[in-house]
């Protein structure tokens, strides 16, 4: 369908809560398809060194420390091994190594931005079969988020997924917990934004029944409910009211006290995991705890992480990165699991772009393409080695140049279509979901086989 | 003690009663209204003043008594009746209430007695046994007590001495003088003594007078020239007299308000308070031409908020004589910042300090918000925003201090300059080129980001339009488009070729280094030369690389689309979000001639954007009204109003979490489009809707609540950041608006008049005072009235009458 680009503008909020109080009073699961299901997109912001994420532990291990160099490679002696595989992984991803060993963690090799399927030669000779924009943080990061290669594109593909779910009477489909996401933008489906957990007002706490604060709280009542002299203004004041109304609710199901979701969210040593991503991975544990009270049966969640875009210095920033989120990963699992809805839930990550294989002149590295991604979850067939990992040659046939910008070999069609697949939007409407469906089903192309 | 020394007439007294101690039944004033005593060792301390009690009703008043709140318990009081021509002691009154004959008075004095040191406001009790208490106010019929155990110096002021002997300084005409005496006496030990005058002038702003002080002799005359303030060794017992001259300032007027236009004598030991005497003050201004309702108006479109000196400057130069003055400002600006060159390595090996200086927006932000709030060049500096977000860098893709500053510079220079000269200076611009990759595009790959979006977003948008701002139509009811991709090929085509300034004695090359202290450089051989045409006009082949540049730019610049295109934005910016059509057209028409043959003049199209009917008209048309104050003035505007001191910082702390830090969108489509749909209408737009979500619609009360009635000294957000050299942070001084508070309607009169463009409903003034009566402070009176203060802004300014421009 054509998208105007003036569409933007539903990229932003969106936030209209005006029938989020109804959803709540009624309480009730509607729409098609039994039980609940979700996916969570945890996104890399600045563009994640994934080479050093996945890491082959053969013969190939020469080829990657010497193209590396010392600064950024990691040593062979301390890669953790996958088991059944001849790769390895980053030191600080061990608990993402138990959930591998678990069955409920797959990889996905090398996938990318694309309009078709491509190789070096193809590359070099027709720029016009280029994604627009290569390299660019903003302008893959749209394409991440909207879902094809095309920069004309301007709703998002969980946008998009949450229209077919709400024409199906499913509500809330889109939550994001990093507040406006290209990704959520649709044409008929309200997002819920969440950007701060912090949906309380201070000082105002209707328990408080003191005469100070019964009076302010009347005061304030009153002027946020008194007719405004214009249209713009009894809507704007309408749209705030609701959504304090509506928070007030949401703020209960994220910083009520008693909730499975703290005791579980722990790393594999039992130790509570904090942080901004832990914060948003668990809301949003608590959402899915909560999605009877919310009414949500089919939902797509965003959390955003920031921080990759390491041009120099990067091995020890790097590290503690991917502790970070191999921990909150497996704490978000843990979680599901004591919730009971492990197979219901699938976690998988994105993210601007891969790095430049060669290390930069400031121990760091630059921005590149194709890269490796994972995916968490109980209904996962396990132990994938999904797609194909490229030929680690500077120069060779997987290579644009000669220093390690890796041309994709698996489209974002073919890894997220497989997610939204497995989510319930039907075949005939994936083309709606990623316009440019059509080269990426059929011919031997199709999503990735994460799920049984 | 010497009571004879402290004779003070009743009716010189009750002259100090401001009008509005009239409101309740009991008016009361004491004087001297500050005592400091010694406590003898195991002994008692007593202070004396006098004070005057009023009947306000027309009935007698009875079993009239004057005694403390309870939780003075350490204190006792003790009252007799004098006689007010006289001031000596009614014989036996020691205790005995008294009754008020309808509209009479009773003099009286007060004995506080003390056995134990006390330092604080003491507010005294006026009650009568039918009648409500009389409202304690600051300064008038409150005690100021210190009572140490060593012994202090203990000034009494004895009296100020006026013409009409009323209390109130009344100079004659505009610009004049007038002086007040003053006598005082130290009762207690010898010490030095500062004796300063200071002005007390309703909220935050200063009285428009200057103040001066001179000792006199006996015939008075000045010892010696009048200053800002006396330093006088004070022997016990003696007596000193005073002469305060008060000169009003030219063009303002001081309106007859005895509780909030005022000149205090201040009598300072060890810099605290001992003694103070005070005189209301009035004089003639000329006359305000215009009311203050249309004034703030005007301030809300041309400035970063209004308070009560904007207002009355408003007022009393007139609406478009304002603007004008506006139009020649140039006060604030960032070329320091912008020529502090770096290369991009500049801070290898370096603290993170120089990170925080040189590669973020930080120090230029720190002074966007710096100028707003302080320097007078408004409007350039609004229209400068509007302008920073319309033609968007940020420092999400480029880091460095100064690239930001050199454009955001360019951008305050020419808000009053020609639209034409902005586009090639952003099209020329470094910053630019590494913000939309135009730089470095060559003709093997021309880069078409920057192409694109400067016919989208910087010039003609994507549908032809009228001149009213509404879309051209065709035949069959369709939009049409105002460009193809042809265009945005050919402009990327005509647009390559050019590289980072080029060092001194250097070859500009793709190889040239990260620079942006000038123009971009042309790198020819990467210049495709080759023939274009671009929307329906040619550009011939062997055109250089700046050729074909001026002559893009002369195509866009004069499209018939750019008039209304930036017109519209601009309206939106300044004034509301949905301008009709008319007025669209209106503007357009001077951005396309200003009278003068020019096309582009901003300076006629903001004069014409803010005189314009549609902008000035009070009642405006309530179907397409309204603009939502969006993050960064919505917090300006609360800080401008509440007079608060800051280097910025605060700002920055906060509206992250509205997601609107200047100079920091997170894309080249602005922090919001200027078509956002408001959710639930089909016509209207409102851009700055699209940064309300659920969350920020939490912080917006909660930054508001934080500042106003949490807003007390050295709160977290408030605190000076050790990352700006010469940080001071933020500060608010309350104590005015605790003044005012004193009298709750006089500040919501206040609050109504500088801060709302409608009156509050009677249940809504009823509403914000019951909670301020709520609002109680078991201490300093003061600080209970500041508290109150605090309160009503609070709800003022989150209500949607603040936060939605009419």
């Amino acid at each position: 369908m054509p998208i105007n680009r003036r569409e933007i503008l539903k990229l932003v909020a969106g936030s209209s809560a005006a029938a989020l109080i109804p959803a709540f009073a009624r309480a009730q699961t509607v729409g098609t398809g039994a039980g609940y299901r979700a996916i969570v997109a945890l996104f890399m912001h600045g563009g994640n060194d994934s080479n050093n994420m996945l890491i082959p532990n053969d013969v190939r291990y020469t080829d990657y420390a010497s193209a590396r160099g010392s600064a950024i490679a990691v040593p062979q002696d301390q890669l953790l091994p996958l088991a059944g595989t001849p790769m390895g992984v980053h030191p600080s991803l061990s608990p993402l190594v138990q959930l591998w060993n678990e069955g409920d963690l797959n990889w996905v090799q090398n996938a990318g931005t694309l309009l078709q399927p491509l190789t070096r030669e193809l590359y070099q000779d027709r720029p016009d079969l280029r994604p627009v924009n290569l390299f660019s943080h903003d302008a893959q990061q749209n394409l991440w988020q909207t879902g094809g290669a095309a920069s004309e594109l301007l709703t998002g593909w969980m946008g998009r997924v949450g229209d077919q779910f709400v024409d199906a009477g499913h509500r809330y489909p889109s939550v994001s917990l990093s507040g406006a996401q290209r990704a959520l933008i649709g044409d008929r489906n309200s997002p819920l934004l969440i950007s701060g957990s912090n949906l309380s007002r201070n000082g105002y706490d209707p328990g408080n029944t003191s005469n100070s604060a019964t009076t302010r709280r009347a005061a304030l009542d009153a002027l946020m409910a008194a007719p405004q002299v214009s249209d713009l203004g009894n809507l704007t004041t309408a749209i705030m009211r609701n959504d304090l109304e509506a928070g007030a609710v949401l703020n209960d199901i994220l910083n009520g006290d008693a909730s499975v979701v703290d005791a579980a969210f722990v790393d594999p040593q039992g130790n509570p995991v904090t942080g901004n991503l832990a914060t948003s991975l668990r809301h949003i544990a608590r959402l899915i705890e909560a999605r009877n009270i919310i009414g949500s049966t089919r939902q797509t969640f965003m959390a955003e992480t920031s921080g990759f875009d390491n041009h120099r210095n990067q091995a020890a920033t790097h590290a503690e990165l991917l502790s970070n989120i191999a921990r909150c990963v497996f704490a978000f699992q843990n979680t599901m699991r004591a919730l009971g809805v492990a197979d219901d839930v699938t976690l998988f990550s994105m993210s601007d772009f891969n790095r430049v294989f060669r290390g930069n002149g400031s121990l760091g590295s630059d921005h590149a393409w194709g890269g490796h991604h994972f995916v968490a979850g109980g209904s996962l067939i396990p132990q994938q080695m999904l797609g194909t990992f490229p030929d680690l040659t500077l120069g060779g046939p997987d290579d644009i140049r000669d220093n390690g910008r890796w041309i994709p070999s698996t489209s974002l069609e073919e890894y997220l279509g497989a997610l939204v697949s497995w989510l319930g939007v039907g075949a005939a409407d994936m083309p709606y979901v990623f316009p440019n469906w059509s080269t990426w089903n059929g011919g031997g192309r199709g999503p990735v086989r994460l799920f049984a | 003690m010497k009571q004879t020394v402290i004779a003070v007439s009743g009716a010189l007294i009750l002259s100090l009663l401001p009008a509005a101690a009239h409101a309740g039944d009991l008016g009361a004033a004491i004087s001297p209204a500050a005592r400091a005593v010694a406590l003898p060792s195991g002994g008692t301390a007593a202070a004396t003043t006098y004070a005057t009690v009023i009947n306000n009703t027309d009935r007698a008043l009875g079993n009239c008594e004057v005694s403390l709140p309870g939780r003075f318990g350490d204190l006792r009081l003790d009252y007799a009746w004098t006689d007010p021509s006289t001031n000596a002691l009614v014989a036996g009154s020691e205790n005995v209430p008294f009754s008020l004959a309808p509209r009479a008075s009773q003099s009286l004095v007060l004995a506080i007695t003390a056995d134990a040191v006390f330092d604080g406001v003491v507010p005294p009790v006026f009650e009568c046994a039918d009648s409500t208490p009389a409202d304690p106010l600051y300064g008038v019929n409150t005690l100021e007590l210190v009572v140490s155990d060593t012994p202090p110096v203990d000034i009494l002021a004895i009296g100020v001495a006026l013409p009409d002997n009323d209390g109130v300084i009344r100079i004659a005409s505009e610009g004049g003088t007038q002086a007040m005496a003053v006598a005082a006496i130290n009762i207690g030990a010898a010490g030095n003594v500062t004796v300063r005058p200071e002005g007390v002038y309703g909220q935050n702003a200063d009285l428009p007078a200057d103040l001066t002080i001179c000792e006199t002799a006996p015939d008075s005359q000045c010892l010696a020239a009048p200053s800002a303030q006396l330093i006088l060794p004070f022997s016990s017992d003696e007596v000193r007299t005073f002469a305060v001259f008060a000169r009003a300032w030219p063009g303002s007027a001081i309106p007859l308000d005895p509780a909030n236009s005022r000149v205090e004598v201040r009598f300072l030991v060890n810099n605290q308070l001992a003694a103070a005497a005070s005189a209301a003050i009035a004089a003639p201004g000329p006359d305000f031409q215009v009311s203050s309702r249309d004034a703030l108006r005007l301030a809300q479109q041309a400035t970063f908020g209004a308070n009560q000196t904007l207002i009355e400057n408003i007022r009393r130069t007139g609406l478009e004589p304002w603007i004008d003055q506006q139009l020649a400002m140039t006060d604030s600006t960032y070329q320091d910042l912008a020529t502090e060159l770096v290369s991009t390595n500049f801070c290898r090996d370096m603290p993170n300090q120089c990170r925080v200086d040189h590669f973020t927006a930080f120090r230029l932000q720190m002074r966007f918000f710096q100028n707003a709030m302080s320097n007078p060049d408004q409007l350039r500096q609004r229209v400068a925003w509007a302008l920073s977000q319309i033609l968007v860098v940020s420092e999400h893709e480029v880091e460095v201090n100064y690239a930001l500053a050199r454009y955001q510079q360019m951008l305050l220079e020419n808000a009053f300059g020609n639209y034409r000269d902005i586009l090639e200076g952003v099209a020329q611009s470094p910053t630019m080129g590494d913000y939309l990759d135009m730089v470095n595009s060559s003709a093997s790959a021309p880069n078409e980001n920057f192409p694109r979006e400067l016919m989208q977003l910087f010039s003609l948008g994507e549908a032809r339009l009228n001149r009213d701002g509404t879309p051209v139509l065709d035949g069959t009811g369709r939009i049409v488009p105002a460009y193809t991709e042809d265009d945005v090929l050919e402009l990327s085509r005509a647009l390559t070729g050019w590289v980072y300034p080029t060092r001194p004695n250097e070859l500009p090359s793709f190889n040239n280094p990260r620079y942006y202290d000038a123009d971009m450089s042309v790198y020819a051989t990467e210049h495709d030369s080759d023939q274009k045409t671009f929307l329906g006009v040619g550009l011939i082949g062997g055109q250089s690389a700046d050729a074909d540049l001026e002559q893009v730019i002369d195509i866009i610049f004069n499209h018939s689309n750019v008039p209304p295109f930036v017109s519209r934005q601009l309206i939106q910016h300044l004034v509301t979000s949905n301008p009709s059509p008319a007025y669209v057209e209106r503007v357009a028409a001077v951005f396309e001639n200003n009278g003068q043959g020019e096309r582009g003049d901003l300076r006629a199209v903001v004069r014409a954007i803010l005189t314009d009917t549609e902008a000035r008209n009070p009642d405006p048309d309530p179907s397409r009204a309204g603009k939502l104050r969006e993050p960064v003035l919505l917090l300006t505007s609360i800080m401008r109003l509440v007079g608060a001191e800051t280097d910025g910082y605060a700002f920055l702390r906060r509206l992250g979490g509205m997601h609107q830090i200047p100079f920091e969108a997170h894309h080249v489509f602005n922090f919001y489009p200027p078509d956002y749909g408001l959710p639930g209408s089909d016509s209207l737009v409102s851009p700055s809707q699209a940064l309300i979500n659920m969350s920020t619609v939490f912080e917006r009360h909660n930054v508001v609540y934080d500042w106003t009635y949490n807003g007390n000294e050295n709160r977290w957000d408030w605190r000076p950041t050790s990352n700006f050299e010469g940080a001071t942070g933020t500060q608010v001084d309350w104590s005015s608006w605790g003044r005012l508070a004193q009298n709750p309607g006089l500040l919501l009169n206040v609050l109504d008049e500088y801060a709302l463009e409608e009156d509050l409903t009677p249940e809504q003034r009823q509403l914000i005072m019951d909670a301020m009566a709520a609002r109680t402070y078991w201490g300093d009176p003061l600080e209970e009235s500041r508290r109150r203060a605090r309160l009503a802004i609070y709800l003022i300014v989150t209500s949607p009458y603040f936060q939605i421009d009419h």
